[in-house]
């Protein structure tokens, strides 16, 4: 540093004192001048710079890592601390551009932004399937219907193993593979096998009795749970046991100890939930119950589709199909009309319907059913459930429609509004929720 | 040396102490505003505790590691801090809107080389609410901007091997489309 520019850094810094008022022009042209030559940069140490990266959403700090070396270690340091903080989920949706079945679009919330990745799926096949998404792997079945956990930010996958045959009985392994999209409901994992590649179990709702099976970590086959086994809407793991919610909206809890999974508690309400709530006709729709697990509650979520819903959003019947002049009969394709929110009352065994999720976020479809604060991620629309299609036994049933039922409901006002425009009308394949993690 | 002792409120006649920059500036600061500074905070507890007499503008507090720059400016920033949490004490939500607008504004005055200075001075004075902020401001400004633009708002330049920076470019290309360039 030069001694005019040192002389003139204090003159700058008296009339920097003298001023009253901070935000003025005066200060502007003062650092400018401080800053135009020979002026060094002051060194960030690597502390100082993790506290900037852990503040920077995960996808920059991959950019950040290359700046340069410094940056790189920092911002590696950032990564690793990142798993255990969490990210609002980003919906994964297939390219939009016709004929390209390669590239997947990745729809990030908070920045409204898609991302799109080349090949992603390319080591399994054409024809991959996903069954469920948790901790940002996905739980897919191949080519050949055979399982695989695979991360699509990292890109690492983990094979699981086969299905025994004895599961889809009296069909063979060849003809398995033509009804995979058809077999397994819901699939989620224990743990996050990122860093110690152990997932602890992968348990899964599969089957036409949607019944429950498991394969731990090291596990050479997948094996049945003990007692009823069916009827299962939907599974989460929480605090490392099963809450597995059965059609009559009991919740089993099943711990995963010993060799077999075993049942440590059931809590069976004792309401029952209206099949159809509001105006629909209960011909006219069908409904999807989830459980999730937010900070203080278990919550049952009740999902009313219309089977057939008109340009005007109305739910009509099949027949209405045919009824136009037309030769062609209509397309309505199915679409959600509403939710309902009751909270499971443990001690009381009673369902309480829920008016408000106040802060809370929720995301449903085809991924591990989770609750996040719009306090911690402002990107997300409080008191709302974020949905996607999970309806995939319908994706083959009509050419023009299928994975397209996917939105945000908000339950202030009861309207369902898009989170993402697109022309597309089939979502193929359809869209899943995943939390990414990249590391 | 001249004094920075404007106060947000005249009336009130609370203990000045005195700070001594790097590059040998004084700034006699009141004592609400120097108690922010953690490190200034520890140093004059510490005074007090060895000299039985209480705190008085006669405290002169040296910081070897700070200029009198960013001083000046952490002070007008934590002047208009306390100001802010003065004027809206019953009211949280309003604070938090009030000093949101003012740190809007703030920003508008800082260059970047700035920043980097603020962090470190904020820092080394262990004024926590600032240091977030700072770090936050930078964490923004180089959302989804390219590698190039971070380097230059840094002044920083790759020193990686050839290779190294293609092969991160390529394993994580999705991630480098699309951003603003400045």
């Amino acid at each position: 540093m030069g001694e005019s520019f040192r002389k003139r850094r204090k003159i700058l810094g008296e009339r920097f004192r003298k001023r009253r008022k901070f935000s003025s022009k005066a200060w502007k042209a003062e650092t400018e001048a401080k800053y135009s030559s020979s002026y060094s940069w002051p060194d960030l140490p690597a502390e100082l710079l993790g506290l900037i990266l852990r503040k920077v959403p995960f996808v920059d700090t991959i950019r950040c890592k290359a700046v340069c070396s410094s940056w790189r270690s920092a911002a590696s340091q950032a990564q690793a601390e990142f798993h255990s903080i969490q990210s609002t989920p980003w919906l994964m949706l297939p390219s939009d551009q016709e004929g390209d079945f390669t590239t997947s679009r990745f729809f990030n919330l908070a920045e409204k932004k898609v991302y799109k990745m080349k090949d992603v799926f390319g080591a399994f096949g054409d024809d991959v399937w996903c069954v469920g998404s948790c901790h940002g792997w996905l739980v897919m079945l191949d080519d050949e219907a055979n399982p695989v956990l695979f991360n699509p930010f990292s890109r690492v996958h983990i094979q699981l193993p086969l299905i025994p045959v004895e599961f889809f009985n009296p069909i063979d392994r060849s003809e398995f593979a033509q009804i995979k999209k058809d077999f397994i409901s819901k699939a989620i994992l224990f743990a996050d096998p990122s860093h110690s590649n152990n997932f602890g179990a992968v348990v899964v709702i599969y089957g036409t009795l949607s019944s429950l099976a498991f394969c731990k970590q090291g596990d050479t086959t997948w094996t049945n749970f003990v007692g009823e086994n069916r009827g299962y809407y939907d599974i989460i793991c929480h605090d490392n046991r099963l809450y597995a919610l059965r059609y009559n909206c009991s919740v089993e809890v099943w711990e995963f100890q010993s060799a077999l999974p075993t049942k440590i508690l059931s809590i069976e309400p004792r309401t029952t939930l209206k099949h159809v709530d509001g105006n629909l006709p209960r011909d006219k729709v069908s409904t999807q119950l989830y459980l999730v697990k937010t900070s203080s509650d278990f919550l049952i979520i009740q999902r009313t589709i219309g089977n057939f819903v008109n340009a005007e959003g109305d739910v009509v019947d099949e027949s209405y199909l045919l009824s136009s002049s037309d030769t062609q009969p209509l397309v309505c394709p199915y679409r959600t009309m509403l939710f309902r929110v009751y909270k499971l009352d443990l001690s009381k065994k009673l369902l309480v319907k829920v008016e408000s999720l106040k802060d809370q976020v929720v995301f449903l479809g085809g991924n591990q059913s989770m609750s996040l604060s719009s306090h911690d991620f402002s990107e997300c629309i409080s008191n709302s459930i974020y949905f996607s299609d999970d309806r995939w036994s319908e994706m083959d049933v009509d050419y023009l429609y299928g994975g397209h039922d996917f939105g945000l409901f908000n339950l202030d006002d009861e309207e369902i509004r898009p989170i993402y425009n697109s022309d597309l009308e089939k979502f193929d394949p359809p869209p899943f929720w995943i939390t990414p993690n990249p590391w | 040396m001249s004094n920075q002792s404007e106060s947000p409120n005249p009336t009130s006649s609370s203990n000045k102490i005195t700070l001594k920059t790097s590059d040998n500036e004084v700034f006699e600061v009141e004592e609400a505003v120097a108690m922010k500074f953690c490190t200034v905070k520890q140093y004059f507890d510490d005074e007090n505790n060895n000299n039985v007499t209480s705190g008085t503008s006669t405290t002169l507090i040296p910081l070897p590691n700070v200029e009198s720059h960013p001083l000046a400016i952490l002070i007008t920033y934590c002047k208009k801090h306390l100001e802010i949490k003065a004027n809206n004490a019953d009211n949280k939500k309003e604070m938090e809107i009030d000093m949101e607008h003012y740190e809007r504004e703030f920003l508008k005055n800082v260059m970047p080389q700035e920043l980097t200075e603020l962090i470190l001075a904020a820092n080394y004075l262990n004024f926590k609410e600032a240091l977030d902020f700072f770090c936050r401001a930078v964490a923004s400004a180089i959302q989804n901007k390219s590698v190039e633009y971070v380097r230059k708002f840094f002044g920083l330049e790759s020193d990686f091997k050839p290779g190294e920076e293609e092969k991160l470019r390529e394993e994580f290309a999705w991630s480098f489309e699309g951003v603003d360039e400045d």
